[in-house]
């Protein structure tokens, strides 16, 4: 898969899925990574109350930059027009990347570095720019190792999770000349450094994403343990940040908590090692510093997330990763099944909201609703019940009152709904309900030895003799006639 | 927080959920005469059917609400309803409220989520059962399902009791939090990512060398014991109902 | 219509009417530390992070990192001008003729391959630190340029004791920091690193391998 095409995301879907169940190594990878971090994780919460409060404390920050949502936006625009940053709208993706290029065009820039932005894999700039004549290096290791294989990230915190260093080796062997096969992770690092720096050197613009934009101040925050987001805010002479509009917040007072939330359960660690506060472009008596900062604020999609109550939880997140670390089906197929630029469960519930249910709707059938995500999320985002609502979505065509998730009622299938109408029938009648445990308890030698998916990998469950409905009426019966009995004594 | 708990009542609901009244009839019976045996009354309302969860999980939710108002309608006059699954009782407890949220069925939508027990949770919490037990030794493996420990939160309401039976010893398992695979229609819908997740299951709990497999949700033992019994593996599985009641008579 | 209004006008029309949640801050209130206990702490975390900690004096400093430097095999540093910190290692450096000393004087376009490519080591300082997590908190400017703690392999800078906070919020808040910030207001951690192979962790992996950090204690907790 080396391009995104969200058109193929229902199409391939089970195809991905059984492919990735079948690759021992990528479950290994993944099953060896999940249990490494949610370790982590679970080592910097120690204490459950505390975790408690600090999730409800970031629960009600997103909430309350939320409602505000329009407001802060513009102050944030105001503050960062004072500093000297210039901000641009984008509402689609493809006006992102127009926007991108046009400021590439006006320094008649052609090399561009990257910092870690999921926002970009959503709108597919790389590809949109190489398609333009500008060349997009990924600086992040785990980013430039996938990009190196000509691959998508498949973790939004560590893209390269589902390579082990013998491949990365093997990678760094056959892509980079002159470098030999070595599994020393010290020594494939310092390569992937000595290649970036030369670029970071050359490069006419860097691109970064931002993972709080503070409106009191026109901050952009950038969270990184690599300093490679430094490099890319720092070395080339212009600095453009693609900031999704939900980033905002109102103040710096709600960074330290979001900052914790985020560090520690995205990899377990107090604290990244940079946290970088960007709020204007080189200053005149400044030595340093990119002249020109750009923030593109992004939507596709978002502002319609934004209209619908439920839904808008999913603009609390905080893309730490922690839900799909602790996702047991993301953990089995990995990244890449999903097909989509998030995967896991929030991926789940972001792809279909951004690309159409019609395009992205089918892998939220890849969740037993087990609610481990929900209980990782630092900003309490009932993740299963997002995705129960969008299966809703994908089959309802009722109309509602405001805007609907694109692509609803596409995956409507006549004969599933009918099944279930008739199930529906059964259950909430009880004469008709009674009937069918009767002939299922009387029949049950001809009960069927197969059941569709559900007897490739399991016996079939056998109807009892007889139902739990019966035997509690002969009970209550025999309770009665003894009780009656007993009076009679 | 923990939720409060009522002084134990004189009459109960039994909700015995579909799966547990086709397939595991013995465990609803268990269940009955648990309570019966703390000297609560049991009424089996005879109109109930299914909460309507498969449906509901599958983004049915026309017919899921259909289904659950017969329920509704069934368990009406104030009377705790207990449940021997936790995620039928979740059901009840936390989704019907969404459910009927817009609809003139709210207030008895929410009146029954007020009152409605799982079964371990309704037997330590507000029986307060004191349990003997005479059953052989044994090593048991827990699996909570996944509403028993996020949604009802009564995970260890299950352990608990088991604490108390003298010749039980529990075994842990690696990864005993993880989901099994059942998920309801997940299991027909994703079925090799399901079968991925119980062959894991399957593995851990064979790890433990456990003599007997326990959990409080028929869903997860079908589907477990289904994989085993597939494998031609032995490990014995109850509903934890069903196991206390056979040692502690 | 222009994009912007687009946008804000959906936001404005669909907005939820959110009910009034007070933000309870977490019942732990931030620990009153004395300085001892904050040097204490804040030295333990950089160490887990895999930093150097040099506690020194305003007297001994300069001779103690030099020596440190001159122990490590770093023989050109690149220092900002015009600053305490800054003098005082170019007045001590007579002492050490092989060490060759750069000022930061020009704009980085103009001296960006000997950034790159010579020197060793950027110095400078830290306004302020955050002893919970190891924290040393950078205001750049004209005195602070940005490269000095990004682009040589080695970072070192000086921070006082008595700039230290006991967490992240104390540090923002104490202080007039937020009514103006700077061009780049950094938080450092230690040195640069990544575990995108494996979850192996390798430091340096784009910004520097070392972080030696030199703590300026009172005369008389030299000892700590």
């Amino acid at each position: 898969m080396s391009r995104f095409e969200p058109a193929t995301v229902n199409l391939e879907f089970d195809k991905r899925v059984g492919d990735a169940l079948q690759d021992q190594e990528l479950r290994a990878n993944f099953r060896g990574a999940m249990d490494f971090l949610m370790g982590k994780r679970a080592a910097m919460f120690p204490d459950k109350e505390g975790l408690e409060a600090l999730r409800t404390q970031g629960e009600a920050i997103r909430n309350r930059c939320l409602s505000q949502l329009p407001e802060l936006l513009e102050q944030f625009e105001q503050r960062c027009t004072e500093n000297g940053i210039q901000v641009h709208w984008a509402e689609t993706a493809q006006e992102a990347n127009a926007i991108i290029l046009e400021i590439m065009h006006k320094h008649d820039a052609t090399r561009m570095v990257k910092g870690k932005s999921m926002a970009s894999e959503e709108i597919g700039l790389n590809h949109f720019l190489a398609d333009h004549g500008v060349e997009c290096l990924e600086t992040d290791m785990g980013e430039y190792i996938v990009q190196l294989a000509d691959e998508t990230p498949s973790h939004i915190i560590m893209p390269a999770i589902h390579k082990n260093k013998q491949q990365i080796a093997r990678l760094f062997n056959q892509k980079i000349d002159g470098v030999e096969y070595s599994e020393n992770v010290d020594r494939l690092i310092g390569i992937g450094r000595d290649v970036l720096r030369q670029k970071f050197f050359e490069a006419d613009v860097g691109l970064s994403g931002v993972n709080f934009a503070v409106a009191e101040t026109g901050t952009l925050c950038l969270v990184e343990n690599e300093g490679n987001g430094r490099m890319t805010t720092t070395v080339p002479p212009v600095h453009i940040a693609l900031c999704g509009i939900e980033k905002v917040v109102e103040s710096l007072r709600d960074i330290p908590p979001l900052l914790k939330l985020l560090t520690r359960s995205a990899t377990g660690q107090a604290i990244t090692t940079y946290f970088n506060m960007i709020s204007s472009p080189r200053k005149p008596d400044e030595k340093d510093g990119p002249k020109e900062v750009h923030v593109v604020l992004l939507d596709n999609g978002r502002s319609r997330m934004y209209a619908d109550k439920q839904l808008q939880q999913t603009l609390r997140c905080i893309r730490c990763g922690a839900c799909m670390n602790h996702c047991p089906v993301y953990t089995r197929i990995g990244g890449h099944a999903y097909g989509t630029t998030y995967p896991g469960p929030i991926g789940q519930v972001v792809s279909p909201q951004i690309w159409g249910l019609h395009t992205a709707g089918s892998i939220t059938k890849a969740c037993s609703l087990n609610g481990a995500c929900g209980e990782a999320c630092p900003v309490k985002i009932p993740l299963a019940d997002l995705i129960r609502r969008l299966r809703y979505e994908s089959n309802n065509s009722e109309p509602t009152s405001v805007p609907a998730p694109r692509g609803q009622g596409a995956l409507r299938k006549r004969s599933e709904a009918v099944t279930w109408k008739l199930w529906a029938l059964l259950l909430h009648k009880p004469g008709l309900y009674a009937l069918a445990l009767f002939i299922a308890t009387r029949l049950r030698a001809l009960a069927p030895r197969r059941i569709g998916p559900w007897t490739r990998y399991r016996s079939a469950p056998k109807p009892a003799a007889r139902s739990l409905h019966e035997l509690a009426a002969q009970r209550s019966q025999s309770n009665a006639s003894s009780q009656e009995h007993g009076r009679h004594e | 927080m923990q939720r409060a708990y009522p002084e134990k009542p004189a009459q109960v609901y039994f909700f015995g959920t579909c799966l547990i009244d086709l397939f595991y009839p013995e465990a609803g019976m268990a269940g009955i005469q648990l309570l019966e045996r703390e000297g609560v009354k049991v009424i089996y309302p005879q109109q109930q059917s299914c909460c309507g969860q498969p449906a509901y999980n599958s983004g049915y939710d026309n017919e899921a609400r259909k289904v659950a108002a017969a329920q509704i309608a069934c368990l009406q006059g104030g009377l705790p309803v207990v449940v021997p699954s936790a995620s039928c009782a979740d059901m009840f407890r936390h989704h019907y409220p969404d459910l009927f949220a817009d609809t003139p069925l709210r207030k008895q939508a929410l009146d029954l989520a007020a009152r409605t027990y799982e079964l371990t949770e309704f037997l330590a919490h507000v029986c307060k059962v004191r349990l003997v037990d005479h059953g052989p030794a044994a090593t048991v493996a827990i699996h909570n399902s996944c509403s028993a420990q996020r949604g009802m939160k009564t995970a260890q309401d299950a352990i608990s009791l088991l604490r108390q039976m003298r010749n039980v010893a529990i075994v842990q398992q690696e990864r005993a939090s993880e989901c099994c695979g059942f998920g309801g229609t997940f299991a027909v819908k994703a079925p090799d990512i399901s079968n991925a997740m119980v062959q894991d299951k399957c593995d851990n709990l064979l790890a433990t060398g456990a003599s007997d497999l326990v959990s409080g949700d028929c869903g997860c033992l079908m589907n477990i014991s289904g994989a085993l019994e597939k494998r031609k593996e032995t490990l014995p599985a109850q509903h934890i109902a069903s196991f206390i009641w056979e040692r502690t008579q | 219509m222009s994009s912007r209004e687009a946008i804000l006008n959906r936001l404005r029309t669909y907005r939820q009417p959110q009910p009034s949640q007070p933000v309870q801050a977490p019942a732990s209130a931030p620990a009153m530390l004395s300085v001892a206990e904050k040097v204490r702490v804040f030295t333990e975390n950089l160490h887990a992070a895999h930093a150097e900690v040099i506690t020194a004096t305003e007297e001994n400093w300069t001779r103690r990192l030099l020596s440190v430097l001159r122990e490590t095999g770093v023989h050109s540093v690149t220092y900002a001008p015009n600053t305490p910190h800054g003098e005082s290692l170019k007045s001590a450096a007579h002492a050490y003729p092989e060490l060759q000393l750069h000022a930061y004087e020009n704009n980085i376009e103009s001296c960006k391959d000997a950034l790159f490519n010579h020197i060793q080591c950027g110095f400078g300082a830290a306004m302020k630190g955050v002893a919970e997590t190891g924290t040393l908190m950078v205001k750049t400017g004209p005195d602070e340029p940005r490269a000095l703690s990004l682009v040589p392999p080695t970072h070192s800078l000086i921070i006082h004791a008595k700039d230290l906070y006991a967490d992240l919020p104390e540090a923002l808040h104490r202080t007039q920091i937020t009514a103006a910030l700077p061009t780049n207001l950094l938080l450092i951690s230690g040195p640069s690193k990544t575990a995108d192979i494996q979850q192996t962790l390798a430091y340096g992996a784009h910004g520097p391998k070392r972080l030696i950090v030199v703590l300026i204690v009172p005369e008389e907790s030299d000892h700590v």
